[in-house]
């Protein structure tokens, strides 16, 4: 697998204590984040079934999937952006200090976005607002949350564009986000987000629709900022190859379940669930001439299996794989759901 | 900027120009001789020829239309035929007035109260509210407005007796009797363009809500009231403003039936009126201040988009 260069951000164990450093939590301490049974049902369709996971304060932690396995899904659950109209949201969402937040209304989620949990979103070309300046974009929410006047609102603003690498800051502010490049606009969407100094850092695919040339630059970018504020941050990936290097732990979703969890480097180094080794197989290796393709048909929602949702694609199956659902339990380091799993 | 702004108006006088040069050409081909009509039913060869010569009618169409561009760029566009007065007297100094005052205040009732129901039932789409206004689009919209003329003034000038229901009073004279005499012929005018508005905002605005922005600027902890009036607004005023410059054209029609229905002394009502007496030189007046409208209209919002959209902005 090639690595890509992230420079001195690498995982955390390897990360130097030049960089700031990460504050390990002290043991026994509440995970930031802990999400339980969190399911959702659109219709017919269950988008998510019974998704767990949590978070230490200070870890990154990767989503991984394919399209349509719910990680983007999730991410704005947690951000509290998927209530009304989606209705069928259950489970429980508890942030430290919080509470259980997935029935809280919406005035205690305005004191939570933007504030404790802050995201990235995939293409920020379009998640700025292309009518308004850059500066006036980063301002509002560092004069509303934090309550900055305009002038101390306007150094802030330069302080952070600066943090996030864009140079000539200053004139940057009186710019339309189309006069930016992709780079640059998703630059200015982590210091927006980065702005409140948040707990928890969603990113959503921050990468994916910027040139592989500049990948590498944004991901170092949240991995240092997030450490440096000793953030916890999550990333929703379809990359491998990028989530073993820039995560702590991972889930692995399909079909909206939770099929394998645990640190990266035991679940993606040796996966033990079909459905990560297949994964892992689809990563382009340049060593090798073949790719693995998954057998075809993508996860469907349609049918609320009692299963397994990887049961009808998985080279492994048994009989009862389509009819009871395994349970997510410990085996050797890691999380995993799967009745037949690899040794 | 200052040159875009040069061309685009370069490029609206030359349209005036047809547009005075088709208008010119087309009345003079209307059936229908002015001359008979001054003279009435008995008249000599002699006094019809005279009269042709004094009116300048026996040149040749392009001198014609030279002879009258030169004096209408001048402002002396001629006397009326019948009443003897000077056109540019009452077609710009009275009827002008009376027809924008008339089409300003239906426009201002149909964007005040138009963008905050298009508003509303975008934000609570499939709710009662959604329901009742895309009856009322729908109702607004194929409703003959003279019929809804008609209907106010039985209903509000005559059973109840709450309003003037003929004649104009200017605003600026007399606020109240102005607004008095207003209120029926704007509440009828403005309907068609009041339904267009809420269908406008409310389609335009259901599709901006979906766009990643307004889904970061919610991310961001910005409240509801901001994310709808400052981030979705914002971003269908650009559509929103060149429907209501397209729709102008619309606007002006309904004010001539409105004019006729209330007796509006407007621009709408002199054209009526000159056509029914075959006045050239006043349906032509009539035709070019409408056409000047318009086109000064569409001028504007092309001039505006740079300001709503930034990415039209001139580098």
């Amino acid at each position: 697998m090639k690595p890509l260069d992230l420079g001195t951000a690498r995982a955390s164990t390897t990360l130097p204590a030049a960089l700031g450093g990460r504050i390990e939590p002290a043991a026994g301490t509440e995970p930031l984040l802990k999400v339980e049974g969190l399911s959702l049902t659109r219709g017919e369709s269950l988008i998510l079934d019974e998704v767990a996971f949590s978070l230490r304060r200070g870890a990154t932690l990767g989503l991984l999937g394919e399209s349509g396995a719910g990680k983007s899904t999730i991410a704005l659950a947690l951000i509290g952006l998927l209530r009304k109209p989606e209705v069928g949201l259950s489970g429980t969402i508890t942030l430290d200090g919080e509470g259980d937040v997935v029935d809280a209304p919406e005035k205690a989620w305005l004191k939570l976005r933007g504030r404790r949990v802050a995201m990235i979103f995939q293409d920020a070309s379009a998640a700025l607002n292309p009518c308004f300046t850059i500066g006036r974009q980063i301002m509002t929410p560092l004069r509303r949350v934090l309550g900055l006047g305009r002038s101390a609102a306007r150094v802030r603003a330069i302080e952070l564009l600066e943090s996030v690498g864009l140079n000539d800051a200053p004139s940057r502010l009186s710019a339309y986000p189309h006069q930016l490049s992709g780079g640059m606009q998703q630059r200015v969407m982590i210091a927006i987000a980065l702005s409140s100094n948040p707990d928890l850092l969603l990113a959503d695919e921050p990468t994916s629709a910027l040139d592989v040339t500049i990948q590498a630059q944004i991901i170092r970018l949240i991995l240092e900022e997030t450490r440096r504020r000793s953030a916890s941050c999550i990333f929703v990936l379809h990359d491998l190859a990028l989530a073993s290097q820039c995560c702590d732990d991972v889930v692995v979703l399909y079909g909206g379940q939770v099929v394998e969890t645990g640190p990266s480097r035991i679940v993606l180094d040796a996966p033990m669930h079909p459905y990560t080794q297949a994964l892992k197989g689809c990563v382009l290796e340049f060593d090798t001439e073949e790719l693995e393709p998954l057998p075809s048909g993508a996860p469907s929602f349609a049918s609320k299996s009692p299963g397994c949702r990887f049961a009808d694609r998985c080279a492994r199956a048994l009989d009862k794989c389509a009819a009871t659902k395994p349970p997510l339990v410990a085996t050797r380091g890691r999380k995993l759901a799967c009745w037949n799993p690899l040794p | 900027m200052l040159l875009f702004a040069a061309g685009k108006i370069l490029q609206t006088l030359m349209v005036l120009l047809i547009v005075s040069a088709v208008s010119f050409t087309l009345l003079k081909l209307a059936p229908g001789d002015p001359i008979q009509i001054m003279l009435g039913t008995e008249y000599s060869p002699e006094a019809y020829t005279s009269l042709m010569k004094q009116l300048g009618l026996d040149r040749s169409m392009i001198e014609q239309y030279l002879r009258w561009l030169g004096s209408f760029v001048t402002g002396d566009w001629g006397v009326s035929y019948v009443s003897k007065a000077p056109i540019f007297q009452f077609a710009v100094v009275e009827a002008l007035p009376v027809t924008l005052t008339l089409a300003a205040s239906a426009l201002a009732l149909s964007v005040l109260i138009g963008v905050p129901l298009g508003v509303l039932a975008a934000t609570r789409r499939g709710s009662i509210w959604d329901a009742a206004t895309s009856v009322f689009t729908l109702t607004g919209t194929s409703f003959p407005s003279f019929y809804l003329g008609i209907l106010l003034i039985w209903l509000f000038g005559v059973k109840f007796g709450l309003f003037p229901t003929m004649g104009f009073v200017a605003p600026w004279e007399d606020f109240w009797a102005g607004v008095s005499h207003l209120t029926l012929p704007a509440i009828t005018l403005s309907i068609y363009f009041l339904a267009m508005i809420v269908r406008m905002t409310r389609a335009n605005l259901i599709e901006v809500l979906e766009q990643p922005y307004i889904a970061a600027a919610r991310a961001r902890g910005e409240p509801n009231w901001r994310v709808v009036w400052v981030h979705g607004l914002r971003n269908i005023l650009m559509p929103l403003v060149t429907i209501l410059g397209l729709q102008l054209g619309a606007l002006l029609q309904g004010a001539v039936l409105t004019e006729t229905v209330f007796s509006l002394p407007g621009v709408g009502q002199m054209i009526t009126n000159a056509v029914l007496n075959r006045e050239y030189g006043i349906v032509q007046a009539g035709v070019m201040i409408t056409a000047c409208l318009f086109i000064t209209t569409n001028l504007i919002v092309d001039l505006a988009y740079p300001y709503l959209d930034p990415r039209l902005r001139p580098r």
